[in-house]
């Protein structure tokens, strides 16, 4: 029902229906800033990337297909402009080592489990320790249930390479909530 | 089902940027709506014009087939009063003809009498 309010609101959005507008950014804006910011960790930085996100709907909501949700295809924007300003300022390096590592293979529910039963707060602490990489990739997996298959079409990184990125993800962030917790 | 996690991600951005944000969006939507406008404006006259064109194509046609009709009924006219004046001539010349047999037979009576009283 959600999905096809959005879809609706997006074909208003077409005509060019301001209130339509308005209401799909009080729906996702904050979503689309956070997401930003906890990437890039720079507020105005971030402003400007919500900024251009929404930019980028009101100019291409004709380009919206409706096979997929459209709080999807918001992240996606967001998220390419997101790899767009890391690759940018360096801070998206391909670690062609990882793929030498032995991977071990996580089920994309576990990132799910672990943070569905974790306080804003704490996530945010164990989220920031993050690398770029990982946040963005596990970001897709906690918002939106992308397949791995899928976060690597998006990414550019390879399937073996986001398995490592979750895992390490992971622990890194268990080892986080660890100390915070003691 | 998976549990929407959305809360752990949310961030509110400033009153002044979301304010930026949206009049920045709606310009565009403006701008948006008046290509939208013209494009259909456009539409519309060309579907007036192509109507009309069709219109006045088809008014040309159903004329020419018209006169084509009044050409041939009057070439038929004409035909037909062809053939009435020959009949008058035919009927003129058959009536001479009989009025001459008729003239020749009183001729011939008279001859007849003059011959009688002759005799």
């Amino acid at each position: 029902m959600d999905t096809l309010d959005d879809q609706k609101l997006i074909e208003a959005i077409n005509k060019g229906d301001k209130k339509a507008f308005e209401i799909l950014y009080n729906k996702y804006s904050s979503l689309v800033f956070g997401l930003s910011v906890k990437i890039l960790k720079n507020i105005p930085m971030a402003e400007d990337m919500a900024q251009n996100t929404w930019i980028k709907i009101a100019t291409h909501s004709n380009s919206y297909s409706p096979v997929g949700s459209v709080k999807s295809w918001i992240l996606q924007i967001n998220r390419n402009l997101i790899l767009d300003e890391l690759r940018r300022s360096k801070k998206w390096k391909y670690d062609e080592e990882i793929d030498q590592l032995d991977v071990v293979d996580e089920s994309e529910s576990v990132i799910d489990q672990l943070v569905s039963k974790l306080e804003k707060q704490l996530f945010d602490k164990a989220f920031s320790e993050l690398d770029p990489q990982t946040q963005l990739v596990l970001s897709a997996l906690i918002i939106e249930d992308k397949s791995y298959a899928e976060i690597a079409k998006v990414t550019g990184l390879t399937v073996a390479n986001i398995k490592t990125l979750v895992f390490r993800g992971k622990n890194k962030m268990v080892e986080v909530i660890q100390n915070e917790k003691k | 089902m998976k549990k929407n996690n959305d809360h752990l991600f949310t961030e509110n951005p400033s009153i002044e940027k979301n304010k930026k944000i949206l009049s920045a969006s709606f310009e565009i939507l403006d701008q948006k709506k008046k290509e939208s406008y013209i494009f259909n404006v456009g539409k519309m006259i060309a579907a007036i014009g192509l109507t009309a064109i069709i219109g006045f194509t088809t008014f040309q046609i159903i004329e020419v087939k018209n006169n084509n009709q009044i050409a041939i009924s009057m070439a038929e006219l004409n035909e037909f009063q062809l053939d009435e004046e020959t009949n008058l001539d035919e009927s003129i010349e058959i009536a001479s003809d009989l009025e001459f047999l008729e003239n020749l037979e009183s001729l011939e009576e008279l001859n007849d009498l003059d011959l009688k009283e002759a005799i």
